[in-house]
């Protein structure tokens, strides 16, 4: 619809009298309420932010500045997307329009739906059982995620944090998993070189990039997480399964503080307006583990919004906020990165509250082994550093220490089944390389991962080893018996 | 003088506007206290309604006040398809003024496009009474119409 069918339809008219980009004050406009949507003469959108005693508040989601004297009209609904599977491969502003004019979305089915849509009560909601793999062994052995899970990725800028994230999705996307990622006030070379990593590894057709640069309105920006939020409930209600990445909620942040000090809103700790946490927690409430209707089984919406800390402070305001309102959080480590770690994940920081209880008891068991183990080393290594004698099971846990770390060491286009990741873990485990170097050892691991990558019987051959064993132990023993089929 | 009785003399914001113009020139002159003053940059019969008005003789706070309660006034938009002469004006005046009951001002434009009627827009409201969206709604209708045949 064109302004002047709104207009005509409404019946009601506002003319722009104040204008601080991104808000605008209107006169008129008598029946509007609170975060409908407006349009201006021109075909740009606005949303209701306040309604004054004469003037009406609005944040408009234009580019250019709104004129004084523009005519406005009302919508009569709240600020609303096409969502449908047209949206998979594209890349969408936060009002779901192509950025591309070669590209349109193709509208066939598409269902409105209001950005800042109703949570789903506790009725609705099931715990998390389901493991949620991300292909990254750190992450998938010491920091387990659930699907539904809201899991915080934390760390400095440049140190790896992106890099995890599409690894991640690459791996849930080859799952029949719905990735949507959102870009909130991204350079346009950032969004470039995610849709390049989606294009070149086939994940384009099953996942959307809500992609809003520094270009973008403020307004764009702020809609962006809401939006992409909005697009992974419509697949939730489809039944499938969605991994949703916000990137980054502290800049999020910073946005919605620019736009409400324009406001005259009152600012709040480190000038950010009241309500930072509800816009927020409002945001990530909407993720979580669902009943499927009409059956039984859950469907999920995983988020992973990401925080940006500086020289690596994790007590900055934003970050606790989202610290508290998420299931846990895997924590960057610039220290670790500039040692040469990848990925810079500092596991003894991480947190993970619900991911332990999706695993299955071979899981557990590695993953307690492994954190009685690295906390061992880490005491070990501390130890070193006063020069003292290093007897043979100091000398070996530093061994194996070694060893573990350079399992754990990935290259970022590399994303692991999770399986792989067992059985290479308990090789390392059982001793069974122990003679060779480390240099050595990472090509026996790449053999590995080759064979199970390519040949059939062999992949079989480890899931059915896995899938038999009741416990790590009894895995253990197994891997013994049958190394010499699986080295 | 009754406050209102100026908005009969002020019709549309055009003659709004120039008796604004003249009170910020008025106050900015040498003449603020004298009553000749007010006949030097007001024409006469509104000069007279001043005078008539303002007997306490304080000129800057009498028209600063009368400034402010012509902002106040809410004006009634009003697009016509032809220039529109004066008798039309003072027709459409008393029209507004029946209508609506409260003082206003008309602010009055002019667009060919519309072809015949008006389109009017006050506080907020609108409604568009023109030739050319009862030609369109017509327009519309008759190709649903062709379109089911």
């Amino acid at each position: 619809m064109k302004f002047n069918d709104y207009l005509s339809e409404s019946g009601e008219i506002g003319y722009v009298e104040q204008v601080h980009p991104p808000i605008v004050y209107v006169s008129g406009l008598p029946g509007v309420w609170s975060e409908e949507l407006v349009v201006f003469e021109n075909g740009e959108y606005g949303q209701v932010m306040a309604l004054g005693e004469n003037l009406v508040e609005i944040l408009t989601f234009a580019r250019a500045p709104v004129k004084p004297g523009t005519r406005v009209t009302r919508t009569k609904k709240s600020v609303e997307i096409g969502v449908g599977d047209g949206l998979l491969g594209q890349t969408v502003d936060a009002l779901c329009r192509s950025v591309y004019s070669t590209k349109p979305v193709d509208c066939t089915g598409m269902q409105e739906r209001n950005v800042h849509g109703v949570l789903l009560g506790i009725d609705k909601r099931r715990e998390i059982k389901r493991p949620l793999e991300t292909g990254v062994t750190v992450v998938d052995l010491l920091v387990p995620l659930g699907r539904g899970q809201r899991q915080l990725v934390l760390g400095d800028r440049k140190i790896g944090k992106t890099n995890f994230l599409l690894q991640s999705l690459l791996t849930q996307a080859k799952k029949d998993t719905i990735c949507i990622y959102a870009a909130i006030g991204k350079q346009k070379t950032d969004v470039r070189l995610v849709e390049s990593f989606l294009e070149k590894h086939g994940a384009k057709n099953k996942s959307i990039i809500f992609a809003t640069t520094v270009s973008d309105s403020l307004g764009m920006i702020y809609l962006a997480p809401y939006s992409a939020m909005t697009a992974a409930e419509y697949f939730r209600d489809m039944g499938k399964d969605v991994l949703l990445i916000l990137d980054d909620l502290t800049s999020h942040a910073r946005f919605y503080r620019e736009i409400s000090l324009i406001a005259g809103r009152f600012p709040g700790r480190s000038s950010y307006p009241g309500d930072t946490f509800y816009a927020h927690a409002r945001l990530l409430e909407r993720a979580g583990n669902f009943k499927k209707s009409g059956s039984d089984d859950s469907v999920s919406i995983t988020c992973l919004p990401v925080a940006e800390t500086i020289e690596g402070d994790i007590s900055g305001y934003i970050q606790t906020n989202l610290m508290s309102i998420t299931d846990g959080h895997i924590f960057f480590d610039k220290n670790l990165f500039d040692q040469g770690k990848r990925p810079a994940i500092n596991y003894f920081l991480s947190v993970t509250r619900v991911g332990r209880q999706t695993q299955t008891p071979v899981r557990w068991g590695i993953n307690r082994e492994l954190n009685t183990f690295l906390t061992l080393y880490d005491k070990t290594q501390s130890f070193v550093h006063f020069g003292a004698e290093l007897n043979e099971n100091i000398t070996s846990t530093l061994k194996m220490g070694e060893r573990t770390l350079k399992f754990f060491s990935q290259h970022m286009n590399r994303a692991m089944d999770l399986n792989l990741q067992i059985i290479l873990f308990c090789l390392i485990w059982s001793s069974v390389w122990n003679a060779k170097t480390l240099d050595e050892l990472e090509v026996a691991m790449d053999e590995v991962v080759n064979k199970f990558d390519k040949d059939k019987n062999y992949k079989e051959m480890v899931n059915k080893l896995i899938n038999e064993a009741k416990d790590f132990n009894g895995l253990l023993g197994k891997v013994a018996d049958a190394k010499g089929q699986l080295v | 003088m009754h406050p209102e009785d100026l908005t009969k003399k002020l019709k549309t914001t055009e003659e709004t506007n120039t008796f604004l113009a003249a009170v910020d020139a008025f106050s900015h002159s040498l003449y603020t206290t004298s009553p000749k003053g007010v006949e030097a940059f007001f024409p006469l019969d509104i000069a007279e309604l001043l005078k008539k008005g303002n007997s306490g003789g304080d000129w800057l706070g009498y028209l600063n006040a009368l400034k402010l309660y012509l902002l106040s006034i809410k004006p009634v938009k009003i697009t016509l398809a032809t220039d529109p002469d004066g008798l039309l004006i003072d027709n459409i005046y008393d029209w507004a003024l029946q209508l609506f009951g409260d003082p206003v001002i008309l602010d009055i434009s002019y667009d060919p496009i519309i072809l015949g009627g008006a389109v009017i827009a006050y506080g907020g409201l609108y409604y568009d009474g023109s030739l050319l969206a009862a030609l369109n709604t017509r327009l519309t209708r008759f190709k649903s119409e062709v379109v089911k045949v």
